[in-house]
């Protein structure tokens, strides 16, 4: 299994007013209930509930991130899915190169 | 037959009726274009998470959630989404009517409460002798995201504490913009969609646990579907009230065209016979 691990997550982020994020990204942290959990291509499947908190996804030059009020995430080794109700309209651009 | 002042009279007021149709007509049709881009634009969530509830579903007890357990129908809630205003053809009264009939069945074996959304619907069942729980009698179109979220956290609640069995809801889904079409639906317990045969699940993981996460998804589906019926029973409405304006316009139209039609016959009739009438006079003149 670990020779064909994916080199990028698809980042879906879906609030019930639309899509709004839909990207190619390497690496992904959600605010769990429990504390910030990063994400790597090929996790490991998990349902996860969220917390209030950031999100921030990286993808090849750029970092950007997305405060969220809770919600719920599916994570698969090839994709994350994040539904939640409330975002707050605040998307840094990138802090670093 | 009628004078020609009264025909005159006629004309006018219909052809006010049929600027104010078509101004309505006009209002709807940009209302509608709003509601469908809503509609529109939740799809993604609104497809997502039905899916993803039946996975979850699939690795966890029925029992496990108090959302999800299946009792009698002993007692039971019924929703019925209407509008505040008319002047959109069949669009209540169809609901209405259906409703009532589904209900009044219902009430032979249990007992019905009634959440009554919009003036239409309060209106209707006052008639009739429906316990009567929860009422948004006006305004129902500038509902906003709170408010809906409480109607959500109202159902659940009576569903969670066992104050009720079931949940129906009563509402117009959006078809086409021809016709909507009524749909009654059990809301609660939550039943997902069949998960697909032959689907083979990975083995997930849950952080923080199975209860958690149920807790974070089940009410988040449960404000999803309400928020869903709302968008769905208003784009239906803007949609009814559109074909209903249009048609009206068109009526006012061939009404306009029937009676200058006959006012054009009796004027052409009163010139023929002064006509008549001079002629008359000038030729009784010329024999003297």
């Amino acid at each position: 299994m670990t020779q064909d691990l994916p080199l990028s997550l698809q980042l879906k982020v879906i609030t019930p007013r639309k899509l709004l994020i839909d990207e190619e990204v390497g690496e992904v942290s959600l605010p769990s209930l429990e504390g910030y959990l990063g994400v790597l291509p090929g996790h490991r499947p998990l349902f996860l509930a969220l917390g209030k908190g950031r999100i921030t996804y990286r993808m090849a030059q750029k970092e950007e991130a997305l405060s969220v009020q809770g919600g719920y995430a599916e994570i698969l080794p090839e994709k994350v899915v994040v539904f939640t109700e409330q975002v707050e309209d605040e998307k840094e651009q990138p802090t670093e190169g | 037959m009628p004078a020609l002042i009264d025909l005159r009279r006629r004309i006018k007021s219909v052809k006010n009726t049929q600027q104010i149709t078509q101004a309505m007509k006009t209002v709807s049709t940009a209302k509608f274009k709003k509601s469908q881009r809503i509609v529109l634009e939740s799809r993604p969530y609104w497809h997502g998470l039905p899916e993803l509830l039946s996975e979850i579903i699939f690795w966890v007890d029925r029992e496990s959630h108090p959302l999800l357990e299946e009792r009698a129908e002993r007692k039971i809630e019924g929703v019925v989404i209407a509008s505040d205003k008319g002047l959109c053809g069949a669009f209540n009264s169809n609901l209405l009517e259906k409703a009532l009939l589904f209900f009044e069945e219902k009430a032979r074996h249990s007992q019905v409460n009634l959440v009554l959304i919009g003036k239409r619907a309060v209106n209707f069942f006052k008639k009739f002798s429906f316990p009567v729980d929860f009422v948004y009698s006006e305004q129902v179109q500038k509902l906003t995201q709170e408010d809906l979220e409480k109607i959500a956290q109202f159902l659940m609640r009576l569903y969670a504490f066992g104050k009720t069995d079931a949940v129906y809801v009563a509402y117009n889904e959006f078809k086409s913009i021809l016709s909507p079409k009524v749909t009654i639906t059990r809301f609660l317990p939550l039943k997902p969609p069949e998960r697909e045969e032959g689907q083979e699940g990975l083995p997930l993981d849950w952080e923080p646990g199975a209860d958690t996460v149920l807790n974070v998804v089940l009410p988040l589906y449960v404000k999803d579907q309400i928020r869903h019926f709302f968008h769905e029973s208003s784009a239906a409405e803007h949609a009814a009230r559109m074909m209903a304006m249009d048609n009206a316009t068109k009526n006012a139209e061939d009404l306009i065209g029937d009676l200058t039609l006959v006012l054009n016959k009796i004027r052409q009739a009163s010139i023929t016979k002064e006509l008549l009438e001079i002629m008359t006079a000038v030729e009784a003149l010329g024999e003297k």
